[in-house]
């Protein structure tokens, strides 16, 4: 073996710090013209926009919220529209995923299905789907849950996936050697090892589900959404204050009920 | 009880793991496969329930015939209890859960997806008595020590209700108390069953300790195969041979290198 010295060994620190600034210096490089692409430097376009912000703010206080009551329903319709929509996602998500893990799928091209129909669903906004939605089967809560829970499960299926292809291969093994089916072996062997993690990727859904709903009212899929519109197309600002600050509040009740709930899970 | 007959194992990257090897292992012996790291033995001990599939010969099982066929191989599955070394056991469910494991080739894919009877449940809950850990049965099992563990791989073996007992290197990551009580433990329940034990070791003193027969492993191919006393200090020797060649340097290293060129700083500690 030959020796190495220390001005060698100082000599291939300097070439990596080199190399790392360089690195560095092309991120930094790219970021700067992205933003000057899209105006972020254009001082003067943002300095007038301030005093036009301003006054809108200015018209949105104080909250009105003298029609509280008839948000009630709504709100509920959203709550309730992102239980559902997650609860449609997970149960689609599971079989999708077991199709889409190299380590379960049945066969390679059964994979690159599951994976391209993931893919696709992921693609597709969930505001367009809720568009087409409303178009199949009308306005209110129903096209909202198929919406939420249709994009979903690009996203849980391939989180699903993902966490059954990094499973603990010495149990399954341990499964197989005791005489049991290929299912058997994903029931008892696999499933339980991911069962945390897929706890804890449709509790987090849930929670995005719920933001996402409050705009599925927009485009008349149900929800507090369809209220906040109608006060922003009225410029009833006072109102669309009070709409926002409910709105804040429930996400945040819902963000601490679901860290709660992931901490049971681990 | 089962036979192997010109059974071979060549993995993928062509390395020839287990050369052409004949073998029979008879109801009742505690039979300790003997022989250093790599030499072939746990290749040989999953080829006897295809968790490595030979590339080549046949093996026979009393009362199922060659495993040949899916139907045939979960039978002899179901039939053949095997103990990991690194226990294989799902870390974040109970005892219970995990012996369960062990009756599930006794049941349809569709009845397994419902908790299984309380006479499965009877059945696993002995076997967790028989290792002692009655107590512990609804404990996870992450909480338990390694020894503990261990044990827990082996009730679930049980549960099974074999016909043949497995273990690869039972014990070769657990202290020499607790590898002796394991490994008298798998003696002692295999001697009540009466059903053979097939067991992997590297530790010559264990294997002299427990087995009634010792098959002596080198280099992929069967160099001993006797009664445990018949082990004579040669034979050892040849058995260790191949392994122990490159040994003493790799020992040394650190200590004194005659071969390496004189240097004047001490560098090479501290990189």
């Amino acid at each position: 073996m030959m020796q190495i010295t220390y001005s060698e060994l100082l000599r291939q620190r300097n070439r990596q710090i080199r190399r790392q600034s360089l690195q560095i210096g092309l991120v930094a490089a790219i970021i700067l013209v992205c933003s000057y692409y899209v105006g972020l430097f254009d001082g003067t376009r943002l300095a007038d926009g301030v005093p036009s912000m301003g006054s809108l703010i200015g018209e949105m206080i104080p909250p009105d919220f003298s029609d509280a009551r008839d948000w009630v329903a709504p709100l509920m319709d959203t709550l309730a529209m992102s239980v559902a929509g997650t609860a449609l996602a997970v149960l689609f998500s599971i079989p999708l995923a077991l199709l889409a893990a190299r380590n379960t799928t049945p066969h390679p091209v059964v994979y690159h299905v599951a994976r391209a129909i993931l893919n696709g669903l992921r693609s597709v906004p969930e505001l367009i789907m809720g568009i087409i939605f409303v178009a199949a089967v009308g306005f209110g809560a129903l096209p909202g849950v198929l919406a939420l829970g249709l994009h979903s499960i690009g996203m849980v299926g391939k989180f699903f996936a993902e966490s059954i292809e990094h499973v603990d291969e010495a149990p399954v093994e341990a499964t197989q050697a005791a005489g049991a089916t290929r299912l058997q072996v994903i029931v008892h062997g696999v499933l339980p090892q991911v069962l945390p993690q897929m706890a804890d990727v449709s509790i987090y859904r849930w929670e995005y589900n719920f933001r996402a709903s409050t705009v599925m009212g927009m485009v008349g899929a149900g929800g507090i959404g369809f209220e906040l519109m109608g006060s922003l197309r009225l410029m009833q600002y006072q109102e669309v204050l009070a709409i926002l600050l409910v709105i804040l509040l429930m996400v945040t009740a819902v963000d601490g009920l679901s860290s709660l709930l992931r901490r049971r899970f681990k | 009880m089962i036979e192997l007959k010109g059974v071979n194992v060549t993995y993928p990257g062509g390395t020839r793991a287990l050369k052409s090897t004949n073998l029979r292992f008879e109801g009742g012996q505690f039979v300790v496969l003997l022989g250093a790291s790599g030499a072939g033995k746990s290749t040989l001990l999953r080829c006897l329930n295809h968790l490595t599939p030979p590339t080549g010969g046949s093996i026979t099982v009393d009362g199922i015939g060659t495993l040949q066929g899916r139907n045939r191989l979960l039978t002899h599955r179901r039939q053949t209890g095997m103990i990991f070394q690194q226990h294989q056991l799902i870390g974040r469910r109970s005892v219970l859960q995990n012996v369960l494991t062990g009756r599930l080739g006794y049941h349809s894919t569709l009845r397994s997806f419902w908790p299984l009877s309380d006479q499965d449940r009877s059945v696993a809950l002995a076997c967790i008595e028989r290792v002692g850990l009655l107590e512990k049965s609804l404990v996870r099992v992450d909480s338990l020590s390694g020894g503990q563990q261990q044990r827990v791989g082996i009730a679930r073996a049980m549960a099974q209700e074999p016909r043949l007992l497995l273990a690869d290197e039972p014990v070769a990551s657990l202290d020499p108390e607790s590898s002796h009580r394991v490994l008298s433990l798998i003696r002692d329940v295999c001697a009540e069953k009466r059903i053979p034990a097939i067991v992997s070791l590297h530790q010559v003193e264990l294997a002299r300790t427990f087995a009634d027969r010792i098959v002596g492993i080198a280099g992929g191919s069967v160099v001993f195969d006797d009664v445990a006393g018949n082990l004579s200090s040669r034979e050892l020797d040849r058995l260790y041979r191949q392994a122990s060649a490159p040994l003493p340097e790799a020992e040394t290293q650190g200590h004194t290198r005659p071969f390496t060129p004189v240097v004047p700083q001490p560098l090479e500690n501290q990189i």
